[in-house]
């Protein structure tokens, strides 16, 4: 019988517990990281535990290794660390061998708002939907988690798990089926919020102020991004006029240019308006909701964006809010593409 | 099962096995236009020997087979050599060599997983050694004493990975890993101490904690000293072979240069090439 998590550490480590005190060829390697997460891991799965050190290429390596000799392998790390530091080797070494190794990133966009671009997950979605064969899930929900633990655990090849750290608004029954990669959690007529991962919550609570609004706005969970249902895409997309794209990564790659190429590919009538992180460095210091705000991504400039466009569009009248302000917001340093000589 | 020992004594066979398997990488990559044959003839020597000398236990007929030990040729560009023998011990057909590089062949100019034989994808240096250590840990774990071979280049040696590796190795008490440094003192297109120096390269190896041993990697009677035991210790190091070598041993023409990475002899220089190996 499936469990309801109500935390993601839970949701993922005690399902990955479960699975491995069944089977020793399960291995769980941390580059050290997540320490308290792995308490019961370390005091009851000695064998089948091991913090490899602060070697994140060692450690795709050494799991791609440990995968050809027959087990069945999970490593755990903050997102930017084990995607970027180590691309190659996940692209290589796990992808192109097409081996059963599941890479936990935990931490998703702006998880640690205070700790500048090295601890921003701008990029990652953008990166991983480029490995052919990976599996790529963005859980916007603990049962989805628990899920794809156990779906990277049967899988014959790679998984990659982006995970935030939640809280999540708990959507889904825990034994729900997770198999079509993608949820229209509610219909709209004016507006379709395409979202994944932790802001699918936030998609929600816009389109409840939208309806106060007069706007019928639909939501749309990408909890799979790859291998991406193309087909249910285009049948959930196929009656919108408008699509808003939401993501905490950015605008160049992620989920917007899915939904973009999904859209065009199959000729489907609807706009597509990409909101995600802009083309630059945010160097600001702030909370989750303040990062979000400077690219519109906060609840107002999700609502002021499709407010705006149903303007435009309708001569709907509404009153957009002023941007608010981030009250340790320091000047931006933007670095455009253009400037960058090397 | 091929687990045979040879006699160590018995030098003159594997020097005409080496003549033999540079010759046919030699006339392979010439057909192709395409090869990387300096690092394939620096390392020439040893591979004869684990191939041919009993050092490696495995089965033609069973690539897959289970308790085979395990060789990764991290620097998978010198492929060259590798597949003339895996193609002469039986892996796959020796006219398959014919087709190397050529269009719908499985032979292309770097390791790749899918030839029979080859473990691992390798032709982007600084990977092989964490996946042997990932592969001799598993072995560990799952109670099997088979061993892995990982071959390195000491080009390949700049990069970051392999001392992540190196330390990693050292702490898992990985004793049945064996690497072999193919220490030819070049890289792809400048001499290592020229770049990013080595040296002192075995007190490197010794420092992460690995039994170091020194050979002259062209001499048979070195490489059997040196590896010959490695199937009977029971070791809680991994050890490093460093083996000193010419890269593009075997055509004086290209012998210790830079030239040697991935130029193919021309003209008369072919013909030299081919008296020295006949």
């Amino acid at each position: 019988m499936t469990r309801a998590y109500t935390e993601a550490r839970d949701a993922c480590f005690e399902e990955l517990f479960e699975i491995a005190s069944h089977d020793k060829d399960v291995i769980l390697l941390t580059a050290d990281t997540g320490a308290f997460a792995f308490q019961r891991f370390r005091a009851e799965l000695p064998d089948q535990f091991f913090n490899v050190g602060i070697a994140e290429q060692n450690a795709m390596t050494v799991a791609a290794g440990l995968a050809l000799s027959g087990k069945r392998v999970f490593v755990f790390g903050i997102s930017n660390f084990v995607t970027l530091r180590c691309f190659e080797q996940i692209k290589l070494d796990i992808c192109c061998m097409d081996l059963p190794v599941t890479i936990i990133g935990m931490g998703t966009g702006y998880v640690y708002p205070k700790d500048g671009p090295t601890h921003h997950m701008t990029d990652i979605l953008s990166l991983v939907r480029t490995l052919p064969g990976l599996t790529v899930w963005s859980p916007s929900d603990y049962s989805i988690i628990a899920a794809a633990i156990r779906s990277a655990y049967r899988a014959d090849g790679p998984t990659y798990l982006y995970m935030d750290k939640g809280p999540f608004d708990a959507t889904y029954s825990p034994d729900a089926d997770f198999s079509d990669g993608l949820a229209v959690l509610r219909s709209g007529r004016d507006v379709t919020l395409v979202a994944t991962g932790v802001m699918v919550a936030q998609a929600m609570r816009v389109a409840t102020r939208l309806t106060e609004r007069g706007i019928d706005a639909g939501v749309i969970d990408l909890y799979r991004i790859k291998p991406l249902n193309v087909p249910l895409l285009e049948r959930a997309l196929a009656g919108s006029r408008r699509v808003v794209t939401v993501e905490e990564n950015s605008v160049i790659g992620g989920l917007g240019s899915l939904v973009c190429e999904t859209v065009a590919e199959a000729g489907l009538p609807a706009s597509v308006k990409r909101l995600g992180i802009q083309d630059t460095y945010r160097c600001d210091i702030s909370d989750r909701e303040g990062m979000r705000a400077l690219d519109g991504l906060d609840l107002e400039g999700i609502e002021r964006t499709v407010c705006r466009w149903m303007d435009d569009d309708t001569g709907y009248r509404t009153a957009p809010q002023p941007l608010r302000s981030v009250g340790s917001r320091r000047p931006q340093r933007r670095r455009q593409t253009s400037e960058v000589t090397r | 099962m091929i687990h045979e020992r040879e006699s160590l004594m018995d030098t003159e066979r594997y020097e005409a096995l080496s003549k033999r398997t540079r010759l046919r990488a030699l006339e392979m990559a010439l057909q192709a236009g395409a090869g990387h044959l300096g690092g394939s003839f620096s390392c020439a020597d040893i591979l004869v020997a684990l191939y041919y000398g009993g050092l490696l236990r495995h089965d033609p007929a069973d690539p897959t087979w289970t308790d085979r030990d395990r060789l990764i040729l991290s620097k998978g560009h010198a492929n060259n050599t590798l597949y003339v023998i895996l193609a002469d011990r039986g892996y796959f057909p020796p006219e398959e060599l014919d087709r190397f590089c050529r269009p719908g062949s499985f032979l292309g100019n770097h390791c790749d997983k899918m030839v029979p034989g080859v473990e691992t994808i390798s032709g982007s240096l600084g990977h092989g050694l964490g996946t042997a250590a990932g592969l001799a840990w598993g072995a560990r774990l799952s109670g099997r004493d088979y061993r892995v071979f990982c071959i390195l280049g000491d080009g390949e040696s700049q990069e970051g990975s392999i001392w992540e590796a190196a330390m990693f190795a050292h702490q898992r008490r990985l004793g049945n890993l064996v690497g072999i440094l193919d220490r030819n003192r070049l890289g792809s297109e400048d001499f290592t101490e020229d770049t990013a120096g080595l040296d002192p390269v075995e007190d490197k190896w010794a420092a992460f904690g690995w039994d170091v041993r020194s050979i002259n990697g062209h001499d048979f009677h070195d490489i059997f000293a040196a590896l010959g035991d490695v199937c009977s210790r029971d070791r809680q190091r991994p050890l490093m072979i460093v083996a000193n070598t010419v890269k593009g041993r075997g055509m004086p023409v290209l012998e210790n240069t830079p030239r040697a990475h991935h130029t193919l002899p021309k003209g008369e220089q072919i013909e030299m090439a081919r008296r020295v190996l006949v």
